[in-house]
Order: structure tokens, then C-alpha cells, then sequence
């Protein structure tokens, strides 16, 4: 059984980046509100830098001239001076690092269907709306998980195949995200199955995508960790 | 009209202390501060990057990568939280990983590392008296580490490979590759007597 124990033990492998993608999202969420690991890993990353004084190798020359003129044309990002504004900035920037992990393996539209929506489930609604909008990634471990959204029904359905559980004591949680870049807490997904469909909480008419973090609280009302998965409404 | 002039303050901070200021120089966009700061870190910045990517147009790709990071992120550096070298190690070594395991390299990556023969060899290209002053008493916290914690220190943070990679690699179980990594960094740590 994975305990706490079982986490604070990955520190070393994550200081020195020896870590996958889930591993990292999920010691991050564990580094959030675990004083000790944060030291530990400062101290561990530390002693590892001094390895670099073993491989050290002078450059080409001509990087140098390349470097230097290259940040003449870039400008230097300002302070992280607000909470919120931190939030949305990490989230947009962790866009092109997660698509590193992930494929986009089908944007399509579903075919209308001729039954009248008061027989249907909100799920099915959505499913089979003349504007749902489907978004599926499938991860290097074989998972998969499809966000549909109808901008008509107002809803938005989330569909995961063979996905692992998350880590003891963590959950994950989805979230809807406003044009403004604001993730809104829209469920949590079921910790018991790998193959789960949920209708996300909220209104989807406005959102431009979802995400999915790995959290320890459920009930958490931003995102405190990096997102697994983001799913970019078209 | 006249200039503005620093008012002499005691000596100049030497080598690594005078990281944390430039820093914030570059934060400010100043591109002498940067300039300088290359200078200063440039040999281990891309000698680490080289020994983990290997391939020396990679390594030059990588480190521009490095570099245009720390101009850009320079303001997000916290010295109450990390040693500038630590943290510009950091994104360094997370940039030459990043690398080596994106699907476009992997190919041309060299599968069969052979970690026996390469391991923490003797660096005899650098003319920097004060980092090979520092080497050797790395080297001799190293030799602290037991064969099996230097090797997987060495697999993980040289060769850029997973925990579970490393367990692979050595055939031993899952969570001993990461104790092993863990345990060795705790002992090259307090060998070297390293604060953050």
C-alpha cells in the first residue's frame, strides 16, 4: 500500500528530474503542503549542482554572440507580484508543456440525433448535440480521457478509459476554464474507476477548456498543482 | 551633465555571490549584468548540459534554451529559496532532461549507456583553478557515496534517466532505485556540508 512515507521517499528522484510527468505533477501537489519535502528537495538540488563542477567544458565561442543577441529581442517576464495572476500565468504556460505528453487523437462533431432531448440523460444530451465539441488525449501509459462539450446543451462531459486510481490520499479533480483563464471546480472524478463518464459541474457555454490536477483536497477551489491533462475547446 | 556612479562599498563579491545581483540586474533587462553573468557560468552551465544531451549541437541548442530562460525568468529567481547556481542548475539540468527524453531525440539517444566506464571521469578541459579546486573535493565526497548509490546518482542525474529507468537499467526493484538516488544525495549533501 502507498503510504505518506512512500511520497516523501521521491524526493531525491525529483530533484535531480528523474521523475515522469504524473510523478512530478503529483510530488508538486504533495510539495504544496509538505514543509519538510520542500526543504529536503532545496537541500537535495543543492548537493547536486556540485556535480556540475565535474563536467565542466567551455563553450564554442560563438554561443556566446548567439545567447547575447537573442535576449536583446526578448523581454524579461516582471515579478510574481499576485496569487491570481501567478495561477492563470502557470496554467497558460503548462499548455505547451503537456502537449509534449499528450496527442490529440480526435476534434470532431457529433452527428445530430433525432430524439427528443426529455428521454435523454444530461450526458446523452450533450453526447449527441448538433455542436458537441470532443476533445480526446491519450497518455503514454495507454489512458485515455475525452472532455465533450455542447455549447447549446450548456454542459460538459468528461469520459476516461484505463485511467490509473490517483495516488492515496489525492483525487482528481476537473476543472472548467473561463475565457478570463479562472478554473472553476467542476467535479471530482470517481476514485474507484478506471473507465468513468461524469457530467462536469457548471455552466460549459462560455468555457474554452478543461484540465484535470491531482489534488489531495477535493474540495479545493483553485488549482494547486500543475494540470495532467488540458483539454482546448475549439 | 554628469553620471551616475556606484559609491564604493567595500570589496566586490567574487564568482558565484556575485550571481544574486546580476540576476536582478537581468530582471531589469540589462544586458551587461547577463552578459557577465554568461561569463561567469557558461563552462558549467554547458558542461552539464553536454554530459547529459552528448551531442555537442544539442548542447548548444540547449543551453541558448537555458540561458534565454534565465533572462527571461530572472525575476522569479528567490534566494531565500535556492543558491542562484542552484537554481540556475535547476532549470539547466531540467532543459538537458527534457531533451534527451523528448521522441525527437530519442532516437538518435544513445540507448546502451554505458555508465561503468564514464563515471564521473577526471574533466581536464577546464582552466577554472577555483572549480577544480572544487572538483576534487566533490570527487572525494563521491567516493563517501556507496558504489551502488554513485551509480544510480550517476545514471539519474548524468545520464537523465527515471527512477523506474534506472531500476530498469540495474535490475533491481522500483523503490530501491529511488532510495538509492534519495540516499546518495543525503550523503553527497552532508559530505559537502551544503546548506541549499
Amino acid at each position: 500500500m502507498t503510504m505518506p512515507d512512500d511520497i516523501h521517499s521521491l524526493s531525491g528522484a525529483y530533484a535531480v528530474d528523474a521523475v515522469d510527468d504524473i510523478e512530478r505533477a503529483q510530488f508538486e501537489s504533495h510539495l504544496e503542503h509538505c514543509a519538510a519535502c520542500r526543504e529536503e528537495v532545496a537541500s537535495l538540488r543543492a548537493a547536486a549542482a556540485e556535480l556540475g563542477t565535474l563536467t565542466v567544458e567551455e563553450p564554442p565561442p560563438s554561443l556566446r554572440g548567439d545567447i547575447l543577441d537573442l535576449v536583446g529581442t526578448v523581454r524579461p517576464e516582471p515579478p510574481h507580484v499576485a496569487e491570481r495572476s501567478l495561477r492563470t500565468r502557470r496554467w497558460g504556460w503548462v499548455v505547451a508543456a503537456v502537449a509534449a505528453v499528450v496527442a490529440v487523437i480526435g476534434v470532431g462533431v457529433a452527428q445530430p440525433w433525432d430524439t427528443s432531448p426529455e428521454q435523454l440523460t444530461v450526458a446523452e444530451q450533450v453526447d449527441r448535440a448538433q455542436d458537441a465539441d470532443r476533445v480526446a488525449l491519450s497518455f503514454d501509459d495507454g489512458s485515455e480521457a475525452t472532455v465533450i462539450r455542447s455549447a447549446s446543451v450548456g454542459r460538459a462531459v468528461i469520459e476516461t478509459r484505463d485511467m490509473a486510481p490517483p495516488p492515496d490520499g489525492h483525487h482528481y479533480v476537473v476543472w472548467l476554464q473561463s475565457p478570463d483563464g479562472t478554473m472553476h471546480a467542476a467535479g471530482v472524478m470517481p476514485d474507484d474507476e478506471s473507465d468513468a463518464s461524469m457530467v462536469l459541474h457548471g455552466d460549459a457555454t462560455e468555457s474554452v477548456g478543461a484540465g484535470i490536477t491531482v489534488e489531495s483536497d477535493p474540495d479545493v477551489t483553485a488549482p494547486t498543482t500543475e494540470p495532467i491533462a488540458l483539454f482546448e475547446f475549439t | 551633465m554628469t553620471h551616475l556612479t556606484p559609491v564604493p562599498s567595500g570589496p566586490e563579491p567574487e564568482g558565484t555571490d556575485r550571481l544574486p545581483g546580476l540576476l536582478s540586474r537581468c530582471a531589469r533587462s540589462d544586458e551587461g549584468a547577463f552578459a557577465e553573468l554568461y561569463d561567469l557560468t557558461a563552462a558549467r552551465v554547458y558542461g552539464l548540459v553536454r554530459r547529459v544531451v552528448r551531442d555537442p549541437s544539442h548542447a548548444e541548442e540547449v543551453t541558448q534554451e537555458v540561458y534565454l530562460e534565465l533572462w527571461r525568468h530572472a525575476a522569479h529567481f528567490d534566494p531565500s529559496r535556492a543558491s542562484a547556481i542552484s537554481w540556475m542548475f535547476t532549470i539547466a539540468h531540467r532543459r538537458a532532461v527534457d531533451r534527451v527524453r523528448s521522441a525527437s531525440s530519442a532516437s538518435r539517444r544513445d540507448l546502451a549507456y554505458s555508465h561503468g566506464h564514464r563515471e564521473i571521469e577526471h574533466d581536464t578541459t577546464s582552466e577554472l583553478v577555483v572549480d577544480r579546486l572544487e572538483a576534487t573535493r566533490v570527487r572525494s565526497a563521491l567516493d563517501q557515496l556507496t558504489a551502488t548509490q554513485r551509480e544510480a546518482v550517476d545514471l539519474a542525474f548524468f545520464g537523465g534517466y527515471t527512477h523506474t529507468e534506472v531500476a530498469a537499467l540495474l535490475d533491481i526493484p522500483l523503490g530501491t532505485a529511488k532510495t538509492r538516488i534519495r540516499d546518495g544525495l543525503i550523503r553527497l549533501r552532508d559530505v559537502l556540508g551544503v546548506e541549499r
